[in-house]
């Protein structure tokens, strides 16, 4: 199984990113369980067809206790999804929200059932207490890569994830395995990311153009891999998703 | 409604429950927590703690550590104590606060481990369940790390007042927090804490003749296995019909009715029972007419009373003569 963490700052791409690449490996035959672990439980809405699906704090919140059917839905495209949800905004502790919702895929032994060849675990990059670092722990994700595009914020929240990861040393923390760049259209971009890449230690796995074709499958409520599966943009996403697990140790 | 507590106090919480688990093997136990809650620990949970020369402290977490994160002044406090004391293992145990903001303390333990050379663990309690979780989870992380216990599996104070002897030659696991750990062990185990003559022959697995039914019904509220072992001694001895019942779960087969809130005590206490087993406490219900046997808990009423000493070999016998005498009285009245 490969266990990957997919960071990046807020509306940087990362839950397309994620979503994307968890379809192309889907479509390749390779069982996907993406976990989306954003408070605003919007990562897996692109494989339930638009929809929000009810989260593990709305299960919990509403009777008390899970099942594991509650909280994992096969996506239209074959992906498995769970999301662990959060407080109303303003109110209760996100990062708390996420080790509980963790401990409920232990507890009901999602993970092992679903048994997936690659886990994703889609997660918000300002890792702003020890709950958002929950999916770094030892035996949840092995591989982390943030998505960023050469602006100089995202750029500064891909720095400070390649910092936390680099503090946990010793640990038995996931590692840095790569850097995607979801371009912005940035003057000299592709070097910026490069350059992150290096000083980061690790390597640019991904370089994703701007895409018209992204928003329009999002307007369809579906990823781009399974709207227009025969675009140049999918074949791309495939290539992605491959240098990805390339990247990974299977575990 | 349910949820609140009207009757009884809360039940000692998952930390208390697992440093209790640990204090008797020789370990350094450092429970990480503001310091004002090792009190509660202290004062009402362990009653061994004083006297004690366990190796028992509170990591003194202050506001800014909480809010700063990070974990260098609690592995050095932990490494300098552990040079000191050579301790056999190090323990860190969970509470509120570092649960809230999703402190790591397997990574703590990991590091504290790699230099000290003494292993060490942590027991990720949080103060919001009650102390069978921690004992459990205490039980199955030094388990996991040091092999089992001892041939006594699941032993705190909290639960007995004193350890009981093994008359088997399995392990024996003497509460239901204990099952997992016994597991892990891989060796053969028998649940049950020997508080009868034919239940302790039973134990060992000879062939007992249990008295000729009656028709006295018996209610027994405890920690799951010390309730289920009595209610077995009793029905074995005297043929009462006897239900065992608790306030915290425990796997079906040991048939232990689970009394989730109070609620569900006020329905069982509602069933009529000609003699009722339980903590003083539940007293202040005021549903059970019938006879009481007050046998304190200590993880539910501290040591507001005076314990019950569980290895007493005429417990059944006394709790027999006990419901005679009331008959008679009541009868008498009548």
């Amino acid at each position: 199984m490969y266990k990957i963490a997919v960071y990046g700052k807020g509306g940087i791409g990362k839950s397309t990113t994620t979503a994307n690449i968890a379809a192309a490996l889907a479509k390749k035959g390779l069982t996907v369980f993406q976990i989306g672990c954003d408070p605003k439980a919007d990562s897996t809405m692109l494989h339930m067809n638009g929809e929000r699906m009810e989260t593990v704090l709305d299960v919990l919140r509403k009777k008390g206790k899970a099942e594991a059917d509650d909280i994992i839905k096969k996506g239209t495209d074959g992906v498995w999804c769970a999301e662990c949800g959060g407080p109303v905004p303003g109110t209760g502790c996100a990062g708390r929200g996420i080790i509980t919702a963790f401990e409920e895929f232990k507890k009901l032994k999602v993970i092992e059932n679903i048994a997936p060849d690659v886990l994703l675990y889609d997660v918000p990059g300002d890792v702003v207490c020890g709950g958002f670092a929950m999916p770094l722990r030892g035996g949840y994700a092995k591989n982390v890569f943030v998505v960023s595009s050469g602006e100089k914020m995202s750029i500064y929240a891909a720095a400070n994830i390649a910092i936390a990861l680099e503090s946990f040393k010793g640990r038995n923390y996931a590692e840095l395995s790569g850097v995607i760049l979801n371009r912005r259209g940035v003057a000299r971009e592709r070097e910026i990311a490069e350059e992150f890449a290096q000083d980061a230690n690790t390597k640019l796995v991904g370089d994703m153009p701007r895409e018209a074709l992204i928003q329009e499958a999002e307007d369809m409520n579906k990823t781009l891999v399974e709207a227009f599966p025969e675009s140049e943009a999918a074949k791309r996403y495939l290539e992605l998703a491959e240098a990805v697990l390339a990247a990974s140790t299977e575990v | 409604m349910s949820r609140l507590s009207m009757v009884l106090p809360n039940l000692t919480p998952d930390e208390g429950g697992a440093a209790s688990a640990l204090l008797h093997l020789g370990g350094l136990i450092v429970i990480h927590d503001a310091a004002g809650c090792l009190e509660n620990y202290i004062l009402f949970d362990e009653p061994r703690w004083f006297g004690s020369d366990a190796m028992l402290y509170t990591s003194r977490l202050s506001q800014m550590e909480a809010i700063l994160g990070g974990d260098e002044q609690l592995v050095s406090g932990i490494t300098e104590a552990a040079e000191k004391m050579q301790p056999k293992f190090i323990a860190i145990i969970g509470s509120p606060v570092p649960a809230l903001i999703g402190m790591d303390l397997d990574s703590t333990a990991m590091i504290v481990e790699a230099e000290t050379g003494i292993p060490s663990f942590a027991v990720n309690t949080s103060g919001f369940y009650s102390y069978e979780k921690g004992v459990e989870e205490a039980l199955i992380k030094y388990t996991e790390r040091m092999g089992k216990p001892g041939d006594i599996i699941g032993y705190t104070p909290l639960d007995l007042e004193t350890m009981p002897e093994n008359p088997t030659n399995k392990n024996l696991v003497v509460s239901a927090a204990g099952i997992e750990a016994a597991k892990l062990t891989g060796e053969d185990f028998v649940i049950g804490i020997p508080l009868g003559k034919k239940q302790k022959e039973k134990l060992c697995g000879r062939e007992v003749l249990p008295a000729e039914k009656t028709d006295t019904r018996c209610l027994v509220i405890g920690e799951p296995v010390y309730a289920m072992s009595l209610a077995e001694a009793l029905s074995l001895e005297y043929g009462w019909d006897c239900v065992a019942a608790s306030l915290t779960e425990a796997p079906e087969e040991l048939g232990v009715r689970y009394l989730p809130d109070e609620v569900a005590v006020e329905r069982i206490l509602a069933e009529n029972y000609d003699v009722l087993i339980a903590d003083p406490l539940f007293e202040h219900f005021g549903i059970h007419s019938g006879c009481f046997v007050k046998i304190p808990h200590h993880a539910l009423s501290s040591d507001l009373f005076t314990p019950i000493y569980n290895k007493d070999e005429n417990l059944c016998g006394n709790i027999k003569a006990f419901y005679d005498i009331w008959r008679n009285n009541n009868e008498e009245n009548d």
